[in-house]
């Protein structure tokens, strides 16, 4: 990431820190508990926040909240393996699929489809389209977090959305060209 | 969805946004004794951090 230091009046750390936690630690929590257990979630967002605060001059001004998950994805990242987190994205996946009172059935289990199907792709793919369907991030941001080009992003995420598509068929046992844009 | 598959472009991204597992405006704020707590501890450690750093090496 090549953006400019935030703009903070000297001595202002501690308040900066402060709104930077206030601001990002419940999307930072979300982000984290969406590939994490809960347990382990928390730790994750608390790691970040000591990283930020001890890169304080590095984080982005404008841009706080991208930079914030990247180095959740990096704190996540070395504290298990590549075959680890593979296990523990599916069963915090698993964990989290209690239907809630006002689903229908259908759209639970369509739901639960999606997530399955999203579980059999690499972990590059289910990241990038993670970012983009559940964290909400633009192409730019979503750069941002992977440290790679909006260009780069959306080649990604069309590839990886191809792929999704292909996993949801096979688990639907169904044709994959069935579904393509006409 | 078509037939159940989604389509290649943006409505396979938009059934995915629909299965998002966890919403964080349900997680607890910031300013809960929970997320409040650890921040103080972040700063706390922070301090020491901080002290133990200016007293500097013997």
């Amino acid at each position: 990431m090549s953006d400019d230091p935030p703009d903070r009046p000297p001595g202002a750390d501690r308040e900066w820190f402060r709104y930077l936690f206030h601001e990002n630690y419940r999307p930072l929590l979300a982000y984290a508990r969406r590939r994490v257990e809960a347990v382990t979630a928390d730790d994750v967002v608390a790691e970040t926040f000591l990283v930020a605060w001890r890169r304080r001059d590095a984080v982005p001004s404008g841009h706080e909240r991208p930079w914030l998950y990247g180095i959740a994805r990096n704190v996540m990242r070395n504290s298990t393996r590549s075959a680890r987190r593979q296990q523990a994205f599916e069963q915090t996946l698993r964990g989290l699929r209690q239907p809630k009172p006002s689903d229908s059935e259908a759209v639970d289990e369509q739901a639960e489809v999606m997530r399955s199907a999203l579980c059999e792709l690499s972990e590059d793919d289910r990241e990038i389209l993670m970012l983009v369907t559940w964290e909400e991030l633009s192409y730019a941001d979503v750069g941002r977090v992977l440290d790679i080009s909006v260009n780069a992003v959306a080649i990604r995420v069309h590839r990886a959305r191809k792929r999704l598509a292909g996993q949801v068929a096979k688990y639907l046992g169904k044709d994959p060209s069935e579904g393509h844009e006409s | 969805m078509i037939g159940g598959i989604p389509r290649l472009g943006e409505e396979v991204l938009d059934e995915l946004r629909q299965a998002n597992p966890v919403d964080a405006d349900a997680l607890p704020s910031s300013r809960s004794p929970e997320p409040a707590a650890r921040l103080e501890q972040i700063l706390e450690s922070i301090d020491g951090a901080t002290q133990s750093g200016r007293a500097g090496p013997t």
